[in-house]
């Protein structure tokens, strides 16, 4: 015992401050859509905590083989079956695992098994997340649910091992609202969309106050605006999508070097209208490249298919409601500033250079890591 | 001159743009792999780490000897095992072991105080620090002389910037005559309170007078360091921090703080040698940041672009987490890695809520500068005139946001 104390002072005296957070965490993934009386998904759960688990490592070599996961698998599949359950009202869904994968994630090796099932009753859904949690108390399962038109995310925990549904609520609403707000917020904090749309927006402005001369046309210039502000948003929605259901992907340095680049180059135009009247084209074409970088955000929120497509929705009207936002408040003021020809001259080398400087700023910051 | 060349910025601008965007597309080919079936039975899929064998073989000893299990002699036994893997390797997955095992102490017996130490140890180290309070109270009670539980609340309340309770500790660790304990105790908190100078003097003066044995002498020296680095008296600092990693060569607080401090005096190359030889590296946030700001600094794009993916992973993973995420890993990741300074912001105030160490006013000062947000600045400059915290980086950080 006085072993054990010792031993314990030892440690603890060298518990200066550090944060466990600082190392990497393995949690599980879990994505469930459930509608009517069935129910899809999958379960990503690290190797690692496979074998904490049920124990993996048949020859004891501290290597293991997809044999020897497979061999595991009925093992691992009972497991499963007794920590994770769902619940239709008062009867216990049935459920069925599929074949195993593997992918690489931030924690390591994960296997991602397919869910599926069938519940025989209606009423609240109610599911309950065990795993891990009586041998890692620091293990989550961080679950993107999709029921009844309602989205949600979760983190089950030692504490919040359950969690309930209503069925009556129809969350899709608040759901979309969530997610325009997202959309919203997203755009206004994104500098680097911001410069680009005001980029674009003088350009357009300085475009057709360079046309009419002394006759400048509000209207003309709108449609040119909206435009802009429409192509844009069509073309970062299609990358967007083709992103998030991982069809196509970008490593995210490259998005980013070539979303500065955007900006660089809305810059130059200022200063030298290599856009011409082509500018919701350029609109278009950046867009799909800002796509990707939007993508990230979504990813973050870990979100189903079906999730997504509604998150989707929400999220490009939010970024669409925020660009108007900015549009509406930046527009009169372009137009006005370059109806005067000294403060159109000053604002548009001014503006031109700066835009271009911080865009090539963060190209070099980005794509060359200086 | 400039207009002849408009017609061929226009074309070539045009040409320029479906050629970025072609090569962008075209790297559709290099997308990211996502699911994959091994090709056969004896392909290797995974190797695990020693802190993983570890606790998996503590589950399947518990498994196999379960009706034993609950007596409280092999309990402890297997607590204390599982808390001495999770201080050595301080793997955030063996701490959540160390807890499982003390939440299976059966209810109807009181648990012992090394036992309550250890889960109040553990769940400092998870940051539940109310709860770990809790647990220590309970021990003083019944044991007031307990010396470990002493230097766990003292290491809780340095974090939380409670600094009335800190005197009180050093206070009582002089009572029990634990002198060079109390010393490091007084001297951490003249550190925080404005009289670091003669924390540093003291330091000094103990680490020559007295025979002190290496975890005495660690303890004396990080003090020492992390004090001189804030004073800005960079020769002793440097002296410290080496003299304590001589001692502690994997200590990831040492090595956080002496990263940062070979970033600021501009050594990279030292700092990716220090951040790559220890074995720390592979599993912790907070030295991938620091390796990644030196090997950009140096100019090493392409080991910083592959350490950068990493990061964005792990920095994803966490931030699912929801609340439960580690706000101080996030705030530094928006504010180094994505420039996303309002988000930088938001994390950093949810962390200073949570915890006030030097280093997180150091960092809420950082944010609420790159904001811009003059009121959260000023947050920080209110606890630094309250307390006394001295810190150079701090001082420029404050007065650079009196100037805006």
């Amino acid at each position: 015992m006085i072993a054990m104390l010792k031993q314990v002072l030892l440690l603890v005296i060298l518990a200066v401050s550090s944060s466990v957070h600082a190392h990497s965490l393995n949690d599980s993934y879990l994505q469930l859509s459930v509608s009517d009386s069935q129910y899809t998904g999958r379960l990503q759960i690290a190797l690692t905590d496979l074998e904490i688990a049920v124990g993996l490592d048949g020859d004891d070599n501290h290597e293991l083989t997809w044999g020897e996961l497979r061999s595991a698998s009925p093992l691992i599949n009972s497991y499963i079956h007794e920590r994770l359950s769902l619940q239709i009202g008062e009867q216990a869904c049935e459920s069925d695992l599929g074949d195993y994968r593997l992918e690489e994630l931030s924690g390591g090796v994960y296997v991602n098994i397919p869910v599926q099932g069938y519940c025989s009753s209606a009423g609240d859904l109610s599911i309950d997340y065990g795993m891990l949690f009586d041998v890692d108390s620091s293990h989550r399962g961080i679950a993107s649910i999709d029921w009844n038109n309602q989205s949600s995310s979760y983190v089950f925990s030692p504490r919040k091992q359950s969690i309930e549904f209503d069925s009556d609520s129809n969350g899709f609403i608040v759901s979309l609202l969530n997610f325009i707000s997202e959309g919203v917020w997203h755009i206004w904090i994104g500098i680097d969309h911001v410069l680009f749309i005001l980029a674009m927006l003088f350009g357009v402005v300085l475009h057709q106050q360079n046309l009419s001369d002394r006759k400048f046309s509000w209207s003309k210039t709108c449609i040119e605006v909206v435009k802009l502000v429409t192509a844009f948003t069509l073309a970062h929605s299609l990358t967007l999508l083709l992103s998030t259901l991982g069809l196509v992907r970008l490593q995210e340095q490259f998005v980013e070097s070539a979303i500065a680049l955007s900006v660089v180059l809305g810059g130059i135009n200022i200063l030298f209208p290599i856009f011409g009247n082509q500018h919701w084209k350029f609109a278009f074409l950046f867009g799909l490249i800002h796509g990707f970088g939007f993508a990230n955000v979504l990813m973050d929120l870990n979100l189903s298919a079906k999730q997504l497509i509604a998150g989707l929705l929400g999220f490009n009207l939010g970024v669409e409601l925020g660009q108007l936002i900015i549009v509406i408040i930046a527009a009169p003021i372009l137009i006005l500033m370059c109806k005067q020809y000294w403060t159109r001259r000053i604002g548009s080398i001014a503006g031109g250079f700066v835009i271009s400087q911080i865009g090539l700023f963060w190209f070099f910051q980005r794509g060359l890591g200086i | 001159m400039v207009r002849y060349f408009i017609p061929i910025l226009k074309a070539r601008g045009i040409g320029a743009c479906l050629v970025i965007l072609l090569c962008l597309l075209s790297m559709t080919s290099m997308a990211l792999p996502a699911e994959y079936l091994p090709e056969s039975d004896n392909e290797v899929i995974s190797t695990l780490s020693p802190t993983v064998v570890s606790i998996a073989a503590s589950v399947r000893k518990s498994e196999s000897a379960a009706p034993q299990k609950y007596q409280p002699s092999s309990l402890m036994r297997e607590i204390l095992a599982a808390y001495t893997l999770a201080r050595q390797t301080n793997d955030a997955q063996a701490y959540g072991h160390t807890l499982s095992l003390l939440e299976t102490w059966p209810d109807g017996i009181e648990a012992p105080p090394l036992v309550l130490i250890i889960e109040a140890a553990t769940l400092q180290h998870t940051h539940d620090f109310d709860a770990a309070l809790q647990k220590l109270d309970s021990v003083l009670v019944k044991n007031p002389n307990n010396l470990q539980a002493y230097l766990i609340a003292l290491q809780i309340h340095l974090v939380r910037g409670e600094y009335l309770e800190v005197k009180k500790i050093c206070s009582s660790l002089n009572t029990l005559r634990a002198p060079i304990l109390a010393i490091n105790c007084q001297s951490q908190l003249l550190g925080l309170t404005g009289k670091g100078a003669d924390a540093l003097e003291m330091l000094v003066s103990t680490l020559g007078a007295q025979q002190l044995d290496a975890t005495q002498a660690l303890e004396l020296h990080t003090t020492a360091a992390t004090i001189a680095h804030r004073l800005e008296r960079h020769e002793i600092a440097a002296y410290h921090y080496g003299a304590a990693l001589s001692l502690a060569p994997e200590n990831s607080y040492l090595l956080v703080h002496y990263s940062d401090w070979l970033l600021e005096q501009g050594r990279y190359s030292e700092a990716i040698e220090l951040l790559h030889s220890t074995t720390q590296i592979a599993d912790n946030f907070e030295l991938k940041l620091r390796l990644y700001t030196a090997l950009s600094a140096a100019s090493d794009t392409e080991s910083s672009n592959i350490l950068l993916q990493e990061i964005h992973a792990e920095a994803r993973s966490m931030k699912a987490r929801g609340e439960d995420r580690p706000h101080k890993l996030i705030a530094l990741y928006e504010l180094e890695i994505t420039g996303n300074d309002s988000a930088a912001l938001t994390e950093g105030l949810a962390n200073w809520q949570e915890q006030k160490d030097s280093s997180d006013a150091l960092l809420l000062a950082r944010a609420a500068k790159a904001d811009g947000r003059l009121h959260s600045m000023n947050e920080v400059r209110v606890w630094q005139s309250l307390h006394g915290l001295e810190d150079y980086r701090l001082d420029a950080l404050i007065a650079g946001g009196n100037s805006q």
